[in-house]
């Protein structure tokens, strides 16, 4: 009887933090949107699991009253309940570096404590097409691999700060983070930005829009030079973190 | 470090708690529905050809390592060969279209790996099944005082007394199941998280560059972690950028093979000689495996 009552609490349990987080609107800080039926189709089963235990006699089998999957579902549970899931990028760069290309740049340095943000400073208004969220990914992609047909162009794109001392001190990374399937397989992607000004204006982990020139130039990552795209910044401003971090790229 | 390790590890949860679910009520279906006789009947005269369909069996009868050592249990009592059995056991928890899905989910943009999963499932669990029919005989190895099995895979009651309908025994034994099965599930999850929170990437990175010992580390892993094989792809997945494709598969075929739960469940049907054994035919089959997918891979064959 306690058993039954035990795991039919567990499992409303589950179902009730998985919606708190549709709720609160972020479930898309966890899974990628397109796996969402993987939620709606937890939740009918566990629904359904909760109806048996309502409407099904009671199993007069003596089984443990105390199970480690108890705990554990109250671990996972409390978890969801006690987390804010939109500040990820500001450890995840630190722990899985930033992908530039077919490469990984790690900083055992980065910050990973949040700065408090600036006040924004509007230097201009950007009149060119941007990068969108749609199409990010394709064109980072090209931006490695296309330096002829890119080379030259004026780009303007929008992401978080990372610093790392071995792209040298008027560098660092404009990022976002690409979500395959969910959170644990995201990934911090860039494009490298020049300016004299880095440590007097660009702060890590703080957004900005940059707007700019594609060039190409030479890297040295992990102690391996390469070319790279570099946008030679010509203009920027400070912006609010965007309220989705995460680019969700389509493989065709 | 707490938002970096909770992100991660619900993220896991959520995104495999759908096939763990699933896993358990296909399970569940087969156990009620589908007899260890009616398998038994299905199977060849013929030693080759029944290892081949033995192998691919799992495509018609979808379950994971937990739910299949019960079940080969019953097998071996109905008579069916050691061989065939242990085929069985190590093919079905990754030639099955549950497995395969999740695979294929999980690396959507490569194609290659699902591919790769089964033919390695299928070739080892194949050779293992054959080494076994030519050196070992079932008496040397198998535990003289088999306990009598029920088609339950998670508890010792019988169904054929429960006098409920046959639906309700599949709800029922899928939620004894779903907490039988979900705290393996979890605690993978959790020491998953707390890896790659602790650990940075880039010394996966380094270690990702040292064959063998970086296939070894991705055999030992899932091994320790005893995650489901119904939902281990997403987590092999979440490790993409510091292995190559042969540690996956160490991680995705030896993981869904053995790990500490069914080395303990196993423990119960088989001496313990006979079960290290076991482990290690399978360990350097996968090694093989893997150094044959590396060759093939560095060569850009495939």
């Amino acid at each position: 009887m306690i058993k039954k009552i035990i795991e039919l609490v567990l499992i409303v349990a589950l179902i009730v933090s998985i919606y708190f987080l549709g709720y609160t609107k972020q479930l898309h800080l966890l899974i990628n949107p397109r796996y969402f039926f993987f939620i709606y189709g937890s939740l009918t089963i566990l629904f359904i699991f909760v109806i048996i235990q309502i409407l099904l006699p009671l199993d007069k089998q003596k089984h443990k009253t105390v199970d480690i999957s108890y705990i554990l579902i109250i671990i996972i549970v409390i978890l969801m309940f006690s987390t804010s899931y939109a500040d990820y990028q500001e450890s995840i760069s630190g722990i899985k570096g930033v992908n530039l290309g077919n490469k990984t740049v790690y900083d055992s340095n980065i910050e990973a404590t949040p700065v408090q943000p600036k006040k924004t400073e509007n230097i201009s208004v950007f009149n060119e097409l941007k990068i969108d969220d749609s199409n990010y990914y394709d064109v980072i992609d090209s931006l490695y691999n296309n330096s002829e047909i890119h080379k030259g162009q004026t780009i303007t794109l929008t992401g978080f700060i990372t610093n790392y001392s071995d792209l040298g001190s008027d560098n660092f990374v404009l990022s976002r983070l690409i979500m395959i399937c969910c959170a644990a397989d995201s990934s911090v992607c860039g494009l490298v930005c020049n300016s004299s000004q880095v440590d007097h204006i660009f702060q890590e982990n703080l957004w900005y829009e940059i707007k700019g020139v594609i060039e190409y130039k030479n890297i040295s990552v992990n102690s391996y030079a390469d070319e790279y795209p570099v946008i030679n910044i010509t203009n920027y401003r400070n912006i609010e973190p965007l309220e989705d971090p995460y680019i969700y790229p389509v493989f065709n | 470090m707490y938002q970096t390790f909770s992100t991660i590890a619900v993220s896991i949860f959520l995104e495999g708690l759908f096939f763990l679910l699933i896993g358990v009520l296909i399970s569940s279906i087969i156990d009620i529905f589908v007899s260890a006789e009616t398998l038994n009947r299905l199977i060849p005269n013929n030693k080759y050809l029944a290892l081949v369909s033995t192998s691919l069996l799992g495509i018609i009868f979808p379950i994971c390592e937990c739910g299949i050592v019960p079940v080969i249990h019953r097998l071996l009592k109905k008579g069916v060969p050691l061989h065939l059995c242990i085929t069985l056991l190590f093919s079905a928890p990754i030639v099955n279209i549950v497995v395969i899905s999740s695979t294929y989910f999980a690396f959507q943009n490569q194609l290659i790996v699902v591919i790769l999963r089964v033919v390695g499932g299928f070739s080892i669990s194949l050779i293992t099944g054959l080494i076994v029919s030519f050196t070992i005989t079932e008496k040397d190895v198998v535990k003289e005082q088999i306990e009598p099995v029920t088609n339950c895979s998670c508890c010792s009651h019988d169904h054929s007394t429960v006098k409920i309908k046959k639906i309700a025994q599949i709800g029922t034994h899928s939620i004894i199941e779903f907490f039988d099965t979900v705290k393996y599930f979890i605690l993978g999850i959790l020491i998953t998280a707390l890896i790659q929170t602790l650990i940075p990437r880039s010394i996966f990175n380094n270690l990702s560059s040292h064959f063998p010992l970086s296939n070894i580390f991705m055999m030992f892993l899932p091994y320790v972690l005893s995650v489901c094989s119904n939902t281990d792809a997403f987590i092999a997945r979440s490790f993409i950028d510091q292995f190559d494709i042969s540690s996956l598969l160490c991680f995705m075929v030896f993981g869904a093979m053995f790990d500490i739960k069914s080395t303990l469940m196993l423990n119960k049907i088989f001496k313990k000689r006979f079960i290290i054994r076991l482990i290690i035919i399978v360990m350097l089959l996968t090694l093989l495996f893997s150094l044959i997918v590396k060759i093939f891979l560095d060569r850009s064959i495939l």
